[in-house]
């Protein structure tokens, strides 16, 4: 079973502490939700978790191994990354971006073997892409690119996936494809470590949910228990109201609570 | 297009290329005197023709063209912009620099390895410079900007120097490297740079898997595995390396780098690494066929190979720079 454990995992920029000893872990069949505001430190702990930033200071181990020390492809092949930013420098077709998640296995784009091909084609269907596979990259809309990044974090295989913000932008329809392909991707034994800023997606699809806020991560809770009004007014400083139907979560965003309430956040 | 298909065409184009520049000339050969020199018979008279004067020439024209077309299509899959390439970055200007300080302070005379180092030296100096500057910036502007700056400051450079030089230095001197030229090369210049030359296309070869994975991005490309700070140093010391031997061997030819890549991408999906090694042998051709442009004009004295390259190269720079659009971020 593949795990990441991160203990008491510190991120410096200069002297400013972005992520204070953060300790999280989540392993095959777990959706993990990572919530906060902007500026929480979300982004560079799932970064300093992979390894792919200096830490100041904790551990972060894949199955046991040192993020920052595993070679970058093994890593790889351990735990995907769909990072927040996500640029495209030239028009690729479709079929050769979910290619490029197979890099970490040796592939070469034109060059794909019998289990790339398949495994690039499983993401292709999985994502709902097959009509689009021979199209270029600068032909699609914002939420077919979205789909396409989907697929080639897919299509790397790895037992776990970090994803920071899949549904930025998108709209409702899409965002819910997305969730429902990562969702699926955890039924199938894949574990996901999500960062969302939408709380009701986070309560209706992940298994816990943890609170990041000024670098400190609260320990990760069911959804019931970690998503509520108080909660929800503490990081955000918002005034919310929150029911459960069934397994279906309400919230309802009311106003902005009076700055004085609020602790302010470290940095945008 | 196939792969394949693409590279066998061109490898066949660049073969025919310079087997017709060995006929060209004031002295006419027939296809079947210049193949039997290139097999090892003909006249001496022929042989001189060939082997010291037209056939070194071509294959300098078509070995600079090759790295040049390898270090730019190597560069821009790095840099993830179509704009990048030795010349407009000035990593060119920067070798000749190297050049000729060497030339000129006599360092060259104490072996004949000096002049392609010296050339190696100011190219990677350069491209370390562009490499930095890539890493702190996206914008493809500044490349261009710093890029547009080492060209200034190394024209700048070389003009102090044809006041500084200890040796009676000529402009026309000056002119012959910032300009390029495979005018009057012979198989020793070749076999000078060729070690250097072909360490940088190994290295730009061995490290093109990772140029693919660029394209969505740096933090994107290290999650997929790619060694980023490996990566860099390889570009940056492959692209430093052939363009250093390029410009060694004729000078500054510009715009060569970018032509060719900005063709060959298109047909093999916009990969920048499938598109390496065909932008190497198309850029061969290009500079082989210019070159024989060159001496069939009916000029009074002879164009420059860099001239030529630059008068077809730079309209396309300002063509592509003018129609670039990022596809998404």
């Amino acid at each position: 079973m593949a795990e990441l454990r991160t203990e008491r995992l510190s991120v410096a920029a200069g002297a400013r502490q972005l992520v204070r000893r953060a300790s999280l872990t989540f392993a095959s069949g777990e959706f993990v939700a990572l919530l906060g505001p902007n500026g929480a430190g979300k982004t560079s702990f799932v970064r300093a978790a992979l390894g792919l930033i200096p830490r100041s200071g904790g551990s972060s181990e894949l199955a046991g191994c040192d993020t920052a020390r595993l070679p970058p492809a093994e890593r790889a092949r351990r735990i995907a990354y769909l990072p927040q930013r996500r640029p495209l420098a030239w028009p690729n077709r479709v079929r050769d971006l979910v290619a490029l998640g197979r890099f970490a296995y040796g592939t070469a784009l034109g060059r794909l073997g019998p289990d790339d091909s398949e495994a690039v084609g499983r993401a292709l269907e999985a994502c709902d892409l097959g009509p689009l596979a021979n199209r270029t990259a600068d032909t699609l809309s914002g939420g077919e690119l979205a789909r396409v990044h989907c697929a080639r974090v897919l299509a790397s295989e790895a037992p776990l996936l970090a994803v920071d913000e899949p549904v930025g932008a998108l709209d409702p329809r899409h965002q819910h494809r997305i969730m429902d392909f990562i969702r699926r991707f955890v039924d199938g034994g894949g574990g996901a470590l999500v960062v969302l800023h939408d709380v009701l997606l986070a309560a209706r699809y992940a298994d816990r949910v943890c609170w990041m806020r000024a670098g400190r991560l609260l320990p990760a809770e069911p959804p019931r228990e970690a998503v509520t009004e108080a909660a929800i007014a503490e990081n955000y400083g918002m005034e919310a109201s929150v029911g459960w139907s069934g397994g279906t979560p309400t919230i309802v965003m009311r106003r902005p609570l009076p700055d004085p309430s609020r602790n302010p956040t470290q940095r945008e | 297009m196939g792969e394949t298909r693409l590279n066998l065409g061109l490898g066949a184009a660049a073969a025919a290329t310079v087997f017709a520049a060995c006929l060209i000339g004031p002295t006419e050969l027939s296809p079947s005197d210049a193949a039997a020199v290139l097999f090892g018979g003909g006249s001496p008279g022929d042989r001189t023709v060939v082997f010291d004067i037209r056939l070194p020439r071509a294959l300098a024209a078509l070995f600079v063209g090759a790295a040049l077309g390898a270090s730019g299509a190597a560069l821009q899959g790095l840099l993830r912009n179509p704009l990048a390439e030795p010349g407009v970055l000035g990593v060119s200007a920067c070798s000749a620099l190297g050049a000729t300080f060497a030339l000129y302070f006599g360092f060259a005379a104490r072996g004949a390895l000096i002049l392609p180092l010296a050339a190696i030296l100011g190219a990677l100096a350069a491209t370390v410079v562009i490499a930095l500057a890539a890493v702190r910036t996206d914008s493809v502007l500044t490349l261009i900007l710093v890029g547009v700056g080492l060209s200034s400051f190394a024209a700048a450079v070389m003009a102090l120097l044809t006041n500084l030089a200890p040796n009676p230095f000529s402009l026309s001197d000056m002119v012959h490297w910032m300009l390029g030229s495979v005018a009057n090369r012979s198989f020793p210049d070749l076999f000078l740079a060729a070690p250097f030359l072909a360490a940088g296309l190994a290295l730009l070869f061995a490290a093109r898997r990772g140029l693919s994975v660029l394209t969505l991005g740096e933090e994107a490309a290290a999650g997929l595995g790619l060694h980023l700070r490996r990566q860099r140093l390889a570009v940056v010391l492959g692209a430093g390396l052939a363009t250093g031997a390029a410009v060694s061997i004729a000078g500054v030819i510009g715009f060569v780098g970018i032509v060719a890549p900005h063709l060959t991408r298109p047909l093999l999906g916009h990969d920048p690494a499938r598109s390496l090694l065909p932008s190497a042998l198309l850029a061969g051709v290009i500079l082989a066929v210019a070159d024989i442009g060159v001496r069939l004009a009916p000029t009074a004295t002879e164009l420059k190979l860099g001239v030529v390259a630059a008068l077809l190269g730079a309209p396309v720079f300002v063509w592509i720079a003018a129609r670039r659009r990022t596809v998404h971020g």
